[in-house]
């Protein structure tokens, strides 16, 4: 079991909790880095890692209120490598929260939820 | 510091003084003696007094006490000079210190100041190249008069670019959204811009949804994306051909849509999901067209999530999908000029104080 992965929030980095001792994993926060492949990668990489042996069950919940264009590319690529854990027979969830009155974010969640083949849940803030 | 002492050493002036001091006890005493003997005052007589009265030879050791006690406090001064010099020493080299660091500061800060100059002369240098290839707008306004193109970079230059080639009776105009912003998303716009040019002027591409397969195709081949998984760089775009001889509009979409406009109506056509370049997916599936009916006096519009991503004054809301629509329906009877002005005051009224979060685009045409 790899040990849980942690990223403090900064104003154009999100917070990155992932609890490796709940399988609760959040991302929380504006994604809008300068360089979107330093500070992804090597979350990627953790996911990747994590996924070959991954918990009972996985939720991850996604709070970000922002992501520019480059970001989405990378938060797509981070929610598709959940979709290992299903593919295995595994429980991986993601929970996409948005606030009531943020079309953007409410319709980057649908484009998502018809794409990726994990279990996704669209939630309000 | 030296430790030696000297005359100017407080140690050894107070016991100098002290036992000066010290000396005028036996004098005064052995003289008042010799005075109150009546035995004169010649060195006999002072012998005398001094060897007959044992008295004075306590009084005699005055200079040596009196000495003592002086040094004593000496060395007490001292050490408060010595202290202070310590002290005045310190505060010298404090200040030196204090000089070189400014001295350094005042360095980076010149070299910073350099070389912000030179980078800020650099981009504004590209920013002429882009406004070159830019102002390529300028036939699109030729072709429709009543058109207009809102171009906003959040760093001098863009990722987003308007994009405009006419070939036969058809017009293809996009908006085209790089992934980046500044100078990356600048690199990204030349590519797109080339890229799309070369299809459709010179391969002869027509169909939109062919467009977009042949660009996605042809940025994973550019940016080696097919091996370099790393590279997740592409754009985002609405494509429209506008076929005059018949009326119609072929629209696809890379994740931005568009909207049409006939009278207070707005008809919104949805992008496909998928990105042009990026990671290679293996459900990724081809674009698709749409193609509707116009009238002359119609609109259509399309922009950047700039514009829709932007947040308000106080950071609290995106500006959104809702007030782009709100906007242009209320607009609508308006010349497109005046649309244009009315809608960059309305974002500036949004965004007051808060920074730009991204490129901006949007691009109106009357038909």
């Amino acid at each position: 079991m790899v040990d849980s992965l942690r990223i403090e929030a900064t104003e154009d980095t999100p917070e990155i909790d992932f609890d490796t001792t709940t399988g609760v994993f959040k991302v929380t926060g504006r994604a809008l880095p300068e360089n979107a492949h330093e500070f992804f990668k090597p979350i990627e990489e953790w996911v990747q890692s994590y996924v070959e042996s991954p918990l009972e069950s996985t939720v991850v919940e996604m709070r970000i209120d922002y992501f520019n264009s480059a970001a989405t590319r990378y938060i797509f690529n981070l929610l598709m490598c959940f979709e290992d854990i299903v593919d295995d027979g595994g429980d991986a969830k993601v929970i996409w929260y948005y606030k009531e009155d943020d079309d953007m974010i409410e319709t980057k969640g649908e484009e998502l939820a018809s794409i990726l083949e994990v279990p996704f849940e669209m939630k309000t803030l | 510091m030296s430790s030696g002492l000297s005359t100017k050493d407080a140690r050894v002036q107070y016991a100098i003084y002290g036992a000066l001091f010290g000396f005028a006890f036996p004098v005064i005493a052995t003289l008042f003696d010799a005075f109150m003997r009546d035995m004169g005052f010649g060195l006999s007589s002072l012998i005398e007094v001094q060897r007959t009265q044992p008295l004075h030879w306590i009084i005699d050791t005055a200079p040596l006490f009196l000495g003592f006690f002086a040094c004593l406090a000496g060395i007490k001064q001292q050490e408060v000079i010595e202290a202070n010099d310590g002290l005045e020493l310190k505060v010298q080299q404090r200040t030196e210190m204090l000089h070189e660091q400014n001295e350094e500061l005042r360095t980076i800060q010149d070299e910073l100041e350099d070389s912000l100059h030179r980078i800020s002369q650099s981009i504004n240098y590209a920013q002429r190249i882009q406004e070159a290839i830019i102002s390529n707008t300028q036939e699109l306004k030729a072709q429709f008069q009543e058109s207009s193109v809102m171009f906003r970079p959040r760093d001098v230059v863009s990722g987003d670019f308007p994009w405009y080639v006419r070939k036969d009776n058809y017009h293809f105009i996009a908006a085209v959204d790089c992934t980046g912003h500044g100078v990356p998303g600048a690199f990204m716009s030349l590519i797109g811009y080339f890229l799309l040019n070369k299809i459709v002027k010179e391969q002869g591409m027509l169909d939109t949804n062919d467009i977009l397969c042949e660009l996605h195709k042809e940025v994973v081949n550019v940016l080696n994306q097919e091996t370099e998984s790393d590279v997740h760089d592409g754009m985002d775009l609405a494509l429209c051909r506008i076929d005059v001889s018949n009326g119609e509009i072929m629209y696809s979409g890379a994740g931005n849509p568009v909207y049409h406009m006939r009278d207070e109506d707005l008809v919104e056509y949805k992008a496909d999901f998928w990105s042009i370049g990026g990671t290679q997916y293996k459900k990724r599936k081809p674009y698709t067209a749409q193609k509707f009916k116009y009238k002359s006096g119609d609109m259509i519009s399309m922009f950047s999530d700039g514009i829709t991503d932007q947040f308000s004054a106080d950071g609290s809301t995106k500006f959104g999908y809702r007030r782009v629509k709100d906007h242009l329906i209320a607009n609508y009877n308006k010349p497109l000029s005046e649309v244009h002005e009315s809608f960059e005051k309305e974002m500036n009224l949004w965004m007051g104080d808060h920074r730009q979060m991204d490129d901006m685009l949007l691009m109106n045409v009357r038909l």
